[in-house]
């Protein structure tokens, strides 16, 4: 029997996304408390959570009030921490899993006696202490985002550190239950479709306009009914969505609880929105999800973490864009179709997978026995370092069971990344030895040199993918384009993949291997600033 | 039946200004009205100053509304003498000791001590009359000796008739009382270069010293981007683009700091920057403005965009230039005259060879202004010494001029002050030959001579009488004429100026120090936004946490170095804490997560 208190002082989507790894802790507790430590406001939303046995607000407007330099940060505020702390030390936690990132709950975990944390903590001189491998990663996130290719879901659950297994559903509170069954009673015995039509930037979120056509479109090609969800700020756009359609459109926006939106979510056959808290709770409800990721969303990092939920992401360069959220013309938002969507959308409430399309990029959420959400479908040029990494991180995992120290990190890196590359010559070496076979010459039963191999190489590093489906157009497809052009084609690929792992390369040789920054002190004292990084 | 003479003697003792009243008596001002009951009521600009009815009836609803518990330890002052009315009421319940009666206006008061039986002014009653505002306050803080708590009574009448002056001296005595326990924040915004940047640190120093908190926003360092950018175009137009760009930035650095530090005031000193937007910022968040104006209005004329947007315009012009501010939308003017910092502009002990160096008969140390040059060619035969830049190198005066006609530094400038028999003060001016007839502000050179305890002969200035009492404490001269017989007169007698120049000192000390200014100018703005409070008001001392902690003995050793030094803001904790050795204390640790919650609510913008 073990307690814990997990310290997630996160918004909607991310506490939602920390479920499945409460579901672990709950496990791994052996008949133990589980206490869970969250905002205020989601306090509702934490006390869904069947293995949760004690939810513990945390104030932050008292706390924000008592700091304002009133003087009341020595009565308030220092009166409202002891109370906090005492409320904790009840629970006599064995083990503290901080989820937060922000310093100051890494002091409350200074605070909080427990034999163990996982997560950030505080080091004894002050420091920043960051416990576990998986943590050190998650905080090198920030400057390497577009390199990251693990899912937020399953980051938490790594930096939980107990074995993976099934997660529990949210559990619906009766009366909220009762809610949503008399809103949604006009729509009895239709498909319902909820839309989720805000989120916390403008940028991120979707035109209006564009939801309209959406609408329109499932309403004319199906017997579905709508209902537009958002909170009471997104009412104005919402009323743009939905007038006009009459009974098949309900919009609730700002009409109902968060408790309350999450049991009418949880009666809907399919559920489209953007990267918010809702689609996560979508998602853990086990409902078909269809995310649009827009701006600086990407659904490398947060895709709904079902199988089968489907991430569109618009086909432009510049997607995902930076954190700065300072984009003045965001063409991503025209580059998604509303046609897609409702085909897409129709294609998911009919339980058929639907096809990739050229207007954007399709994603399919995969998780197989208990390993890490994997994106299947198309994939961009951009995606070649997270698909780089995501092989990587599993090798290095494969063989040394854990993450090793930064210094031995690092060695491994380069080993696998030389490695890599030699496995890129090669392959392009056969690659073109095999495009050389004239196709006049090819007789019926040709056999393609590499047909064995490419798979096995990909299964390995699915990130040579761009270079084999290049060779593949051509060895396959009757291209008119001369033998040089196609070669031409594959080398760049080549070269292309050759300088990111150059780039690679020398970040591991700098001594900074940029998913594992070893600047950060490690929970084993480790500084890599003061390390034999040869 | 006229009742001075027999009032004047009855208060006299303890009332220095009351003899002033003597002479101020007019029968035909105020108007005196009939009440109802008989009483006789004053009325000014058509408004009286106690009821038509019966003034004795209001005035004890007056003392019932205050609701005043009375407390011996409490010194009461009341805003305006009126007819006494409202003071006889009061004096039922206080006895005279622990009252002081303020009244802007002498002619009022004489009225007042002519028209009302003397078993109305009971003796020990105190009086300040006539002064300004700053000068009330100093007076209050003779009287209040025994450091008693002071509570202002209001008028609503005599308020109603100079409601800028009682709500100076309110917000005056309401800044003092914040002063012991850690003031105002008060972020103040530097020029990049010029004459008001000595000004700045002397207002910075001023605000410290009386017990604010005054951080220097220093845009000094910008100076060479300025140049810059007067090097890299001539073009006029491109030039003032990129000044008004400079500007801009400036600004909005100023924004970025108040908010950040949590300032209660933004005081930009003449040539800072100052945008509409960034004041208007600064309103948003809470934060009130103002700028001291210590430039002639007459010669630069930036003042007209920005004047009315701050909450509190300080000048050092009254009259022609408050018509112009009011035409301009700038409805409350203020007037708040240049000071002297006696830290700096001190008597000093010189040595022999520094007499040598920095003494003569005259000198005069400044800039070589158009009228100045004029001038002082006439003053060629006697032994006179000319310090500063800006002379002409070939002119008549070039063998006079000092040290190749170099910028002196403050400290040398003190010498000479010293070491001069007479400092010649002939205040600037571009237009006129010698002493300017309109002349009205007084420049920092004024005080400055007179704080070092130094003789000087200045120029008649308009608003001199009112700063220094001219023949003894200051002796003017309005010609060239005028000035060298001056010179010869008090050349010949080095008592009478030594006499002159120690009164001219005690005067500044009395009057004239920042301090006074910056006293009264942060009284000037409390006056105005009665809900104007420190932000860190109410800040804790390490003596009262102790108190509070009790038993804790966590928190009484974390507390035990603070003691002494006065209010405790979160983040001094914390850094404290964060350099010490060893493990945190739970009381430790608890004080660092709030500071990083505080860190972490600026860094979002909810704070």
């Amino acid at each position: 029997m073990r307690n814990s208190l997990v310290i997630a002082l996160l918004r909607l989507g991310d506490l939602v996304q920390s479920f499945p790894a409460i579901s672990d802790l709950s496990r791994a507790a052996d008949g133990g408390e589980v206490a869970l430590m969250v905002q205020q406001d989601l306090v509702p939303i934490a006390r869904m959570h069947p293995g949760v046995t004690q939810v513990i607000p945390f104030d932050g407007d008292t706390l924000l009030n008592a700091t304002r330099a009133k003087g009341e940060w020595s009565r308030q505020g220092l009166t409202y921490v002891n109370e906090l702390c005492d409320l904790v030390d009840e629970l006599n936690p064995d083990l503290i899993v901080n989820l937060t990132h922000t310093a100051f709950s890494a002091n409350l975990c200074s605070i909080i006696k427990a034999e163990e944390v996982r997560g950030r903590s505080l080091a004894k001189d002050g420091g920043t202490q960051l416990n576990g491998d998986w943590t050190r990663y998650f905080f090198t996130l920030m400057s390497s985002r577009s390199s990251n290719p693990v899912n937020l879901v399953d980051l938490f659950r790594e930096i939980a550190g107990v074995n993976k297994g099934p997660y529990d559903k949210p559990v619906i509170p009766p009366d909220a239950s009762r809610f949503a069954a008399q809103i949604l009673q006009p729509l009895a015995d239709k498909p319902i479709i909820v839309l989720g039509i805000g989120s916390n930037h403008p940028l991120r979120s979707w035109d209006s306009n564009l939801w309209r056509t959406t609408v329109e479109l499932l309403l004319n090609n199906s017997e579905c009914s709508v209902i537009v969800i958002g909170s009471a700020g997104d009412r104005e756009a919402s009323n743009i969505v939905s007038d006009g359609w009459g009974e098949r459109c309900l919009n609730i926006c700002g009409e109902t609880d968060l408790v309350q939106l999450a049991a009418v979510i949880d009666r809907c056959d399919l559920f489209i929105g953007h990267d918010t808290g809702p689609m996560h709770i979508a998602a853990m409800l086990d409902k078909p999800c269809l995310g649009i990721y827009l701006a600086m969303a990407s659904a490398w990092e947060t895709a709904p973490y079902r199988n089968g939920a489907v991430s569109i992401e618009p086909n432009v360069d510049c997607h995902p864009c930076s954190e700065q959220g300072d984009c003045t013309d965001p063409i991503c938002h025209q580059a998604i179709s509303p046609f897609s969507i409702a085909d897409i959308a129709l294609n998911m409430l009919n339980g058929v997978v639907p096809d990739q399309r050229d207007d954007c990029t399709m994603r399919v959420s995969r998780q197989k026995d208990g390993g890490r959400l994997r994106l299947e479908g198309s994939i961009k040029a951009s995606d070649q370092n997270r698909l780089i990494w995501f092989d990587l991180i599993d090798v290095v995992l494969e063989r040394n069971n854990r993450f090793p120290k930064p210094v031995q990190c690092t060695a491994i890196w380069r080993h696998e990344l030389t490695q890599l590359k030699s496995e890129v010559l090669q392959l392009v070496h056969k690659m073109i030895g095999g495009l050389q076979i004239p196709y006049n010459n090819r007789s019926n039963d040709f056999h393609d040199p590499l047909a064995v191999e490419i798979p096995a190489l990909i299964a390995r590093y699915p990130g040579l993918r761009l270079l084999f489906d290049l060779y593949r157009l051509d060895t396959i497809c009757h291209e008119t384009q001369g033998i040089e052009v196609r070669i031409e084609n594959i080398v760049k690929a080549q070269e292309k993949l050759l300088r990111r792992i150059a780039n690679l390369q020398k970040i591991s040789e700098q001594g900074r291997v940029s998913m594992l920054d070893t600047s950060i002190q490690t929970a084993d004292g480790f500084n890599a600033s003061k390390s034999e990084i040869t | 039946m006229n009742y001075l003479e027999e009032n004047l003697k009855r208060i006299a003792i303890g009332n220095p200004d009351i003899e002033l009243l003597r002479n101020r008596y007019r029968p035909d001002y105020p108007e005196i009205k009939t009440a109802k009951d008989g009483s006789p009521v004053p009325v000014i600009n058509k408004k009286s100053l106690h009821s038509s009815y019966n003034p004795a009836s209001e005035a004890q609803k007056w003392v019932q509304n205050l609701g005043i518990e009375f407390n011996k330890d409490t010194l009461y002052v009341i805003g305006g003498l009126g007819f006494t009315y409202h003071l006889s009421e009061l004096l039922k319940i206080v006895p005279a000791e622990q009252l002081v009666v303020i009244e802007k206006d002498t002619a009022l008061a004489a009225s007042a001590l002519a028209n009302r039986p003397s078993d109305v002014f009971p003796q020990g009653l105190r009086f300040i009359v006539g002064q300004t505002a700053a000068r009330a306050h100093a007076r209050l803080n003779e009287i209040n000796r025994n450091n008693h708590d002071i509570v202002f009574l209001d008028h609503p009448a005599s308020n109603n008739i100079y409601p800028d002056y009682y709500s100076a001296i309110k917000g005056i005595i309401r800044v003092q009382k914040t002063e012991k326990y850690g003031g105002y924040k008060v972020l103040l915004v530097s020029p990049m270069y010029g004459g008001s940047l000595p000004v700045t640190y002397c207002v910075q120093r001023a605000l410290n010293s009386i017990g604010h908190r005054c951080e220097l926003l220093d845009n000094t360092s910008f100076y060479p981007g300025f140049k810059h950018i007067q090097e890299v175009t001539t073009h006029k137009q491109h030039q003032n683009a990129l000044n008004s760009m400079l500007t801009s930035l400036l600004a909005e650095t100023v924004t970025a700091r108040a908010v950040e530090t949590q300032a209660d005031l933004v005081l930009v000193i003449a040539q800072g920057p100052a945008t509409a937007e960034v004041i208007e910022e600064l309103r948003k968040a809470d934060i009130r403005t103002a700028f001291w104006f210590v430039e002639d209005g007459s010669t630069l004329q930036y003042w007209k965009g920005i004047a009315p947007l701050f909450d509190g315009f300080f000048v050092i012009q009254k009259g022609e230039f408050f018509t112009q501010l009011k035409d301009a939308g700038c409805q409350h003017p203020y007037y708040l005259p240049m000071a002297a910092d006696p830290a700096i502009h001190r008597p000093l002990e010189l040595t022999p060879e520094e007499i040598a160096e920095f003494g003569s008969d005259l000198s005069h140390v400044g800039a070589g202004y158009h009228n100045r040059r004029d001038f002082f060619a006439g003053l060629l035969d006697f032994d006179f010494k000319i310090w500063g830049s800006d002379w002409e190198k070939a002119g008549p005066l070039s063998h006079i001029i000092q040290r190749d006609g170099e910028r002196i530094p403050t400290e040398d400038t003190i010498k000479i002050f010293n070491a001069s028999k007479i400092n010649v003060n002939l205040h600037s001016s571009t237009y006129h030959s010698g002493v300017n007839p309109f002349g009205d502000f007084l420049n920092p050179r004024t005080y400055e001579i007179a704080a070092c305890g130094a003789f000087q002969l200045v120029d008649e200035r308009r608003y001199l009488a009112e700063n220094f009492e001219v023949g003894t404490e200051v002796v003017t001269f309005n010609s060239l004429q005028d000035m060298r017989d001056l010179a010869r007169e008090y050349l010949e007698k080095p008592e009478e100026r030594a006499e002159i120049a120690a009164a001219s000192r005690q005067r500044v000390l009395k009057e004239h120090t920042f301090e006074h200014r910056l006293r009264e100018l942060m009284g000037v703005i409390a006056g105005r936004y009665p809900e104007w409070k420190p932000k860190g008001g109410g800040l804790p001392t390490a003596e009262e946490l102790i108190r509070a902690a009790g038993e804790d003995s966590e928190m009484v050793a974390v507390m035990e170095r603070f003691i002494g030094k006065g209010p405790l803001t979160l983040e001094d904790v914390a850094a404290d804490i964060e350099k010490g050795e060893g493990e945190f204390t739970r009381t430790e640790a608890m004080i660092l997560l709030l500071n990083e919650f505080r860190r972490w609510g600026l860094e979002k913008g909810v704070m």
